[in-house]
């Protein structure tokens, strides 16, 4: 095992391979107050990739409604629970939150899915996982906030869903495709190294021709983001639709394009880019990067269960009514100042909000215009001062993509255009 | 084990779990998604149809937890400071 330096723990950590990094790496933020389940992801990503025969249980982009549900079903509980059985003194951190970008969250004293190797079992596995069972990949949103069809009655919903049994406390909605992790569990686990991870944008890729069905990486992910197919026996997985970031989509004029499930977001929920990446794997200083400024400067984003190790690039804004202990297990010590400056927003972090999903261009720095102050008053008894700003988003080559304001128009699309994309 | 029953022994079955859950979590979720959604530049009329429709059960289940007239005063309130410069109807 090499030791890497794993920033989102603030400590080295052990990995089956020295550590390498993309020149830019693959990110993205999603924000979870706005998510409403309406799976447009979802579906923008299997009538793009997963369609075929073979591929049925397969929703590389999934939506799913935590704590009750999770796309393979429990995969959370059961990697935590795995997690918790290699930490018998628990899944602990130590010092605070700071402004030291190798260990912003503070450190985490527990070990990783890389380092519990007294629980492995064979002797030759080299990653703390499982591999979820055919009934676990078959249902992906069964018994979250939507209650099932009756028993014998297949293809039908129920007319009245909302009188069945519901839950009657909290829940949110989790969106999620693979993290192109910077220490990606499957990569790590593969025996014949068909598992890639791009030096351009740090997009992680199976081979499909290297590769012999093993499954490995569906038992080491522990997002389980890496699936099995079974009439082709190799594994498949997200491809954060590299043709579109490398600006090949015949329609985008060679501009990087976001994802399909970014761009189809009704919620406007999402934002992808590419981040500039140290030498020491640690995010370069980016300031006017939307990204850089959403992790690093306003720390409103947070990892997703960063206690696994694998350095996911994926980064949610928690959701506000979610108690807090619930929250700290799923994105670490951040969880309080970043819905802090969430419920409270600046101006700055006001103005980058509204770039969430405005194109399907891939932006990599903005600008801000100050505007006039257009209201000054309470919100639930809180002082709120509002600025419409404008903000300007820029591409790849600087060029302007589209520049809106904090209180922008909003526009209705004609009925009979409803469906168009 | 989709489709089945709920098997008791399975230890990863969510039966009766006990979840930490604060007084007040609906009214926070009610006026979190309308903040959000005022935020997006939704006026009340539309925001009100968000929470109305069962098939977004979050916001639908604060819905129903505080009534009509709790939801609207909320997006009332969220309208008036984030779209205060925003035609009621786009
Ligand atoms: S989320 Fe899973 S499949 Fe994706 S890179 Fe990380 S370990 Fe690999
Ligand atoms: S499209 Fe956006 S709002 Fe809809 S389920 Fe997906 S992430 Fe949530």
């Amino acid at each position: 095992m090499a030791q890497v330096h794993n920033w989102q723990l603030g400590r080295e950590m052990n990995y089956p391979y020295t550590a390498a990094f993309p020149e830019r790496q693959f990110a993205f933020v999603f924000n979870t107050n706005r998510c409403i389940a309406c799976q447009s992801c979802t579906m923008a990503c299997k009538s793009t990739w997963t369609f075929s025969k073979g591929q049925e249980h397969m929703w590389w982009a999934n939506v799913e409604t935590k704590p009750y549900g999770g796309y393979p079903m429990f995969w959370d509980m059961k990697i935590l629970e795995l997690l918790e059985r290699a930490n018998p003194e628990g899944q602990r951190w130590s010092g605070k939150p700071s402004s030291d970008p190798q260990a912003p969250y503070g450190r985490f004293e527990g070990r990783t899915i890389f380092e519990a190797e007294r629980m492995l079992t064979p002797d030759s596995a080299r990653i703390l996982g499982y591999l979820p069972t055919d009934e676990e990949w078959n249902s992906p949103n069964i018994y979250e906030d939507n209650p099932v069809g009756e028993r014998g009655k297949p293809f039908q919903w129920h007319k009245a869903g909302v009188e069945l049994p519901e839950h009657k406390t909290w829940f949110f909605y989790l969106a999620r495709i693979c993290n192109h992790c910077t220490y990606p569990a499957c990569l790590a686990a593969c025996p014949r190294k068909a598992i890639y991870k791009r030096p351009e944008d740090g997009i992680v890729l199976i081979d499909q021709r290297e590769c012999r069905g093993y499954r490995k990486c569906v038992e080491a992910c522990p997002y389980k983001k890496s699936m099995y197919r079974g009439n082709t026996r190799i594994s498949e997985k997200c491809v954060a639709c590299y043709p579109r970031i490398e600006g090949k989509d015949p329609e985008s004029g060679g501009r990087p394009w976001q994802t399909r499930c970014m761009a189809a977001c009704i919620g406007q929920i999402r934002l992808q880019g590419l981040v500039k990446v140290n030498p020491d794997g640690t995010w370069a200083e980016d300031r006017q990067h939307p990204l850089y400024y959403l992790v690093h400067v306003a720390k409103v984003a947070l990892p997703l269960y960063p206690q696994l190790g694998t350095v996911p690039n994926g980064y949610y804004i928690p959701p506000r009514w979610v108690p807090r202990p619930y929250l700290r297990q799923m994105f670490g010590p951040g969880v309080d100042q970043a819905l802090e400056r969430y419920e409270k927003p600046d101006r700055e972090l006001t103005a980058v909000l509204q770039l969430f999903n405005r194109a399907r261009e891939i932006v990599y720095r903005y600008g801000i215009v100050e505007g006039p102050k257009v209201y000054e008053g309470t919100l639930r008894g809180r002082r709120v001062t509002l600025y419409n700003d404008t903000v300007i988003a820029y591409g790849k080559d600087g060029e302007e993509l589209f520049r809106t304001s904090v209180e922008e128009p909003v526009y209705v699309r004609p009925a009979k255009h409803a469906n168009s994309i | 084990m989709p489709y089945g029953d709920a098997d008791p022994t399975d230890p990863h079955m969510l039966i009766g779990v006990g979840l930490p859950a604060e007084a007040g979590t609906m009214t926070e979720m009610a006026w979190v998604f309308a903040e959000e959604f005022a935020r997006m530049g939704f006026d009340t009329r539309r925001i009100m149809s968000l929470f109305r429709s069962p098939f977004y059960a979050g916001a639908h289940r604060a819905f129903r937890a505080l009534g009509e007239a709790e939801v609207a005063a909320i997006a009332l309130e969220c309208v008036r400071v984030w779209g205060s410069h925003q035609p009621e109807e786009a």
